[in-house]
């Protein structure tokens, strides 16, 4: 795939808060990029910096928070930088986003026809034309009776269809990029497929791009082509799902999906996991950010930074032993 | 092995109208419980499953002796939990903890951690023992220093440990689990679940596990239930359930597992439409709207409870083994 193909890259981005104790470097050196149409997984567990990571690409990052240095880039334009009159111009138009909580990117006092007509503010079409174009994409998100359902108001849906409304209203603009943000981790199991399966429907038909940020490793091996793990702030793995599912290269990530009941084919009582907790983001350990929990830790890994390179059939592993066989994961 | 907790034919009421309704003589309850047999023996772990609404919550907190318009017969240890007072009352709820979903808001925030582990006792009017609070705060893998803080400035999972720390204070016979590990990482998760195992083997608890994460029922649970609509449509032991799954909702449930492997996913069930209203309960057999396999039979007639010695389960047509390929 060639550079001009990809709708966004990600370069060397290194983000930090300020903070009363000192500065928490929150992303550090991070680069990844978006084919169009390409459907990315974005995993990792809580305090990785995948929120961070996600807020510097729509630049709704807290104002503690500042961006380093590393460009983020939407077919060539510079986002890190860009004006705040141009990213509005680009949000909802080129980039549009659906959050974990619908009911919180909804407003509760009007009707999702309202905000599905008020949406469409930079058309020029009449208010009829920019009705029918919501009923039709309700209609798409397969909400029944859309004709009336309509002129109903959020609390009237159910969970699993006001997130279906919130993904409508995303799609609307037709946008090159879509940024998935755990969409489905307030759903239960049943409506998680259907609204993975719909996401897939849309994303062919409308040929989007979409960063899909979860913690939910079987929904990344169902929707995504690719996945991009990252651990305190850092990239650590990134590759095709497949390859990287068969046979991941950072011991991070052999050991994440260790613990991951679903991956643990005999039943057992005693499951996995990874012991000791996250570095200090303030005070970085030298070397390796995973020595500290790292099995295959030697002296190297915690004096000297691995840098990315390719292993196996990922493209990006931050690990010395990139090529070391897999670890053995007891019980 | 004699049950620690028996439950037979369990319904909890909620009454949904208003004065109005009242007074022109509406009907207005519902039944988010309706009809449920359980029993669960020392040492036992026991999962309910189900979707949002199908009364997982309603039901646990039903055993617990916890409110709400309560007709059928919960026994624990052989003695009835409803209408107990005084000194019968206090003494269920020590022999029965709860683990609720939400950790943090479970802690009070203006009490230290050792505050709150310390409650138990004092409730109970019982002596804290020189160093237990360091004890349980080791036995759920914090360190002691965790005693001096305050809710606040705790993790997700320290919270969810502090919480299985106070609900083991009194050394309960039961612990009743509601999504003990929501929100957590897998690697944390692990640890949760395995620390409740741990103490099931040393104490010989008996647990009731709400989820809907179906991987940790596979590993931990011994038998299993599912819910729908106030019923279980399946009960059992879980390896014979996750083996073959006779009721229509069960395999749909379980193929509804977001998985690695390309192979498995065409045998997934879909499910049609949402979980219908419990104000409206569907005739005959309350799944027939959603079951890919409905029949007349089903929208008519309300299917029985067949017996098989590892389950039972509620269905006309239930699911066969698959002949081997």
């Amino acid at each position: 795939m060639t550079q001009t193909d990809d709708i966004l890259s990600v370069d060397g981005l290194s983000v930090s808060y300020a903070t009363p104790t000192g500065t928490l470097r929150a992303v550090r050196d991070v680069s990844f990029t978006i084919g169009r149409g390409e459907i990315v997984g974005l995993v990792g567990e809580s305090g990785c910096g995948k929120s961070t990571l996600m807020q510097s690409i729509l630049r709704l990052l807290p104002g503690a928070a500042r961006i380093e240095g590393g460009a983020i880039r939407l077919s060539g334009e510079d986002l890190a930088h860009a004006p705040k009159k141009r990213m509005r111009q680009l949000l909802g138009d080129r980039i549009s986003v659906v959050f974990q909580d619908p009911m919180e990117t909804l407003n509760p006092v009007l009707t999702v026809g309202r905000q599905m007509i008020d949406i469409q503010h930079r058309s020029r079409e009449s208010r009829a034309a920019k009705r029918a174009r919501a009923v039709a994409m309700l209609k798409r998100v397969k909400i029944p009776d859309a004709e009336t359902k309509i002129d109903s108001y959020p609390h009237e849906f159910s969970g699993g269809m006001r997130q279906r409304v919130a993904i409508a209203m995303a799609l609307m603009a037709e946008p090159d990029l879509l940024v998935a943000d755990e969409p489905t981790t307030a759903l239960d199991a049943t409506l998680e497929i259907a609204t993975i399966d719909l996401l897939r429907e849309l994303q062919e038909e409308i040929g989007c791009a979409i960063l899909f940020i979860t913690h939910h490793l079987g929904v990344v091996a169902e929707l995504c082509d690719r996945i991009d793990i990252m651990y305190a702030g850092a990239l650590v793995e990134s590759g095709p799902t497949m390859e990287v599912f068969r046979d991941p290269r950072h011991p991070y990530t052999q050991l994440l999906f260790a613990c991951d009941p679903a991956q643990i084919a005999e039943q057992r009582r005693h499951l996995p996991s990874i012991p000791g907790s996250l570095p200090d983001l303030i005070d970085l350990p030298q070397g390796c950010i995973f020595a500290g929990r790292c099995p295959r830790a030697e002296d190297r890994c915690r004096t000297e930074a691995p840098a990315p390179r390719a292993a196996g059939g990922s493209e990006q592993v931050r690990c010395h032993f990139a090529d070391a066989p897999r670890l053995e994961v007891p019980a | 092995m004699s049950a620690l907790l028996t439950v037979r034919d369990l319904h909890v009421r909620f009454n949904t109208g208003g004065p109005l309704a009242r007074a022109l003589g509406r009907d207005t309850h519902i039944e988010g419980v309706a009809g449920v047999d359980l029993d669960i023996a020392p040492g036992e772990t026991m999962a309910l499953v189900g979707e949002s609404g199908s009364g997982k919550t309603t039901l646990a907190r039903a055993v617990a002796g916890l409110g709400g318009d309560i007709t059928g017969e919960v026994l624990f240890d052989g003695k009835p939990v409803a209408g107990r007072t005084g000194g019968e009352a206090k003494a269920l709820r020590r022999d029965v903890a709860f683990m609720f979903q939400d950790a943090v808001s479970s802690l009070s925030p203006r009490f230290t951690i050792r505050g709150l582990i310390e409650e138990p006792f004092r409730i109970h009017g019982q002596p804290i023992p020189e160093g237990e609070v360091e004890r349980l705060l080791g036995l759920v893998g914090l360190s002691a220093e965790m005693a001096d803080r305050r809710p606040h400035e705790l993790s997700g999972g320290q919270a969810r440990r502090v919480g299985v720390a106070r609900a083991l204070a009194l050394e309960p016979r039961l612990v009743i689990a509601d999504e003990p590990t929501a929100g957590l990482d897998v690697s944390v998760q692990s640890e949760v679940l395995n620390l409740l195992n741990d103490l099931r083997e040393r104490l010989d608890l008996a647990i009731l596990i709400i989820t809907h994460n179906l991987n940790i029922v596979r590993h931990v649970a011994d038998k299993m239930a599912i819910m729908y609509l106030g019923r279980f449509v399946e009960i059992g032991e879980t390896q014979a359930i996750f083996a073959q799954p006779r009721h229509p909702y069960t395999k749909a449930l379980l193929s509804a597992n977001p998985i690695i492997d390309a192979e498995a996913r065409r045998d997934r069930i879909a499910l049609e439409g949402e979980v219908p209203s419990l104000t409206q309960r569907p005739e005959g057999c309350e799944f027939h709207g959603r079951c890919p396999f409905a029949r007349d039979l089903c929208a008519r007639e309300a299917p029985d409870r067949t017996r098989e010695p590892a389950r039972s389960y509620t269905c006309h047509f239930p699911l066969e083994e698959e002949a081997p390929a």
